[in-house]
């Protein structure tokens, strides 16, 4: 299993309970929906994988690692390979896009050729046709959703976890982005996006024949049975 | 590509703690250097003074005695010849009542007051050590009942008693001074880390190690706090200048490669602060259980 939650529950202090015996796995290639409604602790169940948070009970697993038990460098070194997209918008403001995209590989200290080369090709692949020197505030933040989404995906990751990423996406742009998710699932990449109820994304799901789950009073339960 | 220059402290807001940094280092190097600096170099030139004033003794004789040989050699000849001889002494030179009136001719027109005065003979010895004052004064017994020595052991005392408290006092301020210097860079680090908590947060997510952020933080950090230093020294340097071209009087003993010395350790030491204190505050404020992201 590339991501299992095992009875986790997490609090917040003082006793503001978010998710309770959340119980659940991706396989490796897998592609799951969690559809929830607006603070229903999607956002609290994704900072788990991604910010590697420790839960109040229960573990999370990702890449058969207990997260919370590494330390820090083990964290940068799996954290590496999940791509994230955040409802949230995560753009280094001082950057421009081409190298918040640059960025992640930068870190990696892959060599300056294969930066711009997959830096553009990510581009490429969103559909992005402004110059690439522009910095992010001069954009719509439809645009910069689509950027931190390019940025996502720019390094192949095995693992992409998405937090409400249609947000601020139109249908068009969000089926788009669907298609390119599908596209690389395809290709090996696990995929994990939860999202509110939204008609086009539920239709998309179902029509793929994804792993659909319902993330309501603060527990998961199947799509179905809602 | 150089975008990690960027990701730290730019953008509007953030240009102002680094402008705070930047000026408060600056100001605090100038002050630890114009201290340092004036400290050693008048230190410096005290010392070599001092070492020149205590190998110099000043024999004046009102009246000679008789020498042994009186045909063949004048009474200041033969002081000049027994004084030479004397173990510890390099060089002795003589400033006899004839030179002193030749050279007075040139301030007063009547030379008659000052024939009339009692003139010395005076004879200006330097030792290569002093160490046996009573050989000295038992030879200068031999040549003249009536004589002064003036060793200038008292103005050596009373000079080292006024400059020893004024080294104190410079040292404990250029000290201070540097600890502001750690402690505002030290500050501002960590200042730095809760006002770039989200840049440091989204860092980590896209898999940044610890020890590359810090890199980036001091990297940038250093840059600021150093630039402020080398203005701040190059303000001390002209400061400096002007104050020794002033007092120079202070300064002249100091060799001009010493000067120069002290001058290169005013730089290194608040540099070396600098990098002290960001290199420790950062490791600090990363692994920290209280870090703020």
């Amino acid at each position: 299993m590339i991501l299992s939650f095992q009875n986790t529950s997490l609090m917040y202090p003082p006793k503001s309970r978010v998710l309770e015996n959340i119980q659940f796995s991706v396989e490796e290639g897998g592609f799951c929906f969690i559809f929830g409604d607006n603070c229903s602790g999607k956002t609290s169940l994704m900072k788990l994988i991604y910010e590697m948070q420790k839960p109040t009970t229960g573990t999370v697993s990702v890449f058969d690692e207990s997260a919370a038990k590494l330390n820090s460098q083990q964290r940068a070194l799996l954290r590496r390979k999940i791509g994230v997209v955040s409802q949230q918008i995560m753009l280094f403001p001082q950057l421009t896009v081409f190298e918040n995209i640059a960025l992640p590989l930068k870190l990696e200290k892959t060599n300056e050729t294969f930066i711009m080369n997959t830096a553009k090709e990510a581009l490429k692949t969103i559909g992005y046709e402004k110059p690439p020197a522009l910095y992010p505030g001069s954009l719509s933040l439809g645009e910069q959703q689509l950027i931190s989404f390019a940025r996502a995906i720019a390094n192949k990751p095995r693992l992409l976890l998405a937090d409400d990423p249609f947000m601020y996406l139109d249908k068009k742009n969000s089926l788009n982005m669907l298609k390119i998710m599908e596209n690389l699932n395809d290709s090996g990449t696990t995929i994990l996006i939860t999202s509110v109820h939204n008609k086009h994304v539920e239709d998309f799901a179902k029509r793929s024949k994804t792993q659909m789950l319902t993330l309501s009073k603060r527990s998961l339960s199947p799509y179905d049975k809602i | 590509m150089t975008l990690f220059k960027n990701i730290f402290l730019s953008g509007r807001n953030k240009t102002n703690s680094a402008f705070a940094l930047f000026a408060s280092v600056l100001i605090l190097a100038a002050l630890a250097v114009i201290f340092f600096c004036t400290t050693g170099v008048a230190g410096t030139s005290y010392y070599a003074w001092r070492k020149e004033t205590s190998n110099t003794v000043v024999l004046q004789v009102f009246t000679f005695n008789p020498p042994p040989d009186s045909e063949s050699e004048s009474a200041p000849e033969h002081a000049l010849e027994k004084l030479s001889n004397l173990p510890f002494v390099k060089k002795v030179t003589l400033l006899s009542k004839e030179q002193i009136l030749d050279l007075s001719s040139d301030w007063f027109t009547n030379t008659g007051i000052i024939e009339s005065l009692n003139l010395p003979g005076i004879f200006t010895i330097e030792l290569s050590s002093y160490s046996d004052s009573a050989l000295l004064k038992e030879t200068a017994l031999e040549l003249s009942q009536d004589f002064v020595i003036s060793d200038h052991t008292a103005i050596v005392d009373n000079a080292a008693s006024i400059f020893n408290r004024l080294f104190i006092a410079s040292a404990v301020v250029s000290v201070l001074m540097i600890l502001l210097i750690f402690f505002v860079v030290s500050s501002m680090c960590r200042f730095i880390v809760f006002t770039e908590k989200e840049s440091i947060k989204m860092l980590s997510n896209l898999g940044a190690r610890d020890r590359q952020i810090a890199t980036l933080l001091q990297r940038k950090v250093t840059l600021i706090a150093a630039a402020g230093a080398f203005l701040g020294y190059l303000l001390a340097v002209l400061v400096l200048s002007l104050l020794f071209f002033r007092l120079s009087g202070l300064f002249v003993f100091a060799p001009l490669s010493k000067v120069l010395f002290i001058l290169l350790i005013g730089l290194i030491i608040p540099i070396v602060t600098i990098l002290l204190a960001a290199f420790t505050s950062y490791r600090y404020s990363l692994d920290s259980k209280t870090t703020p992201y």
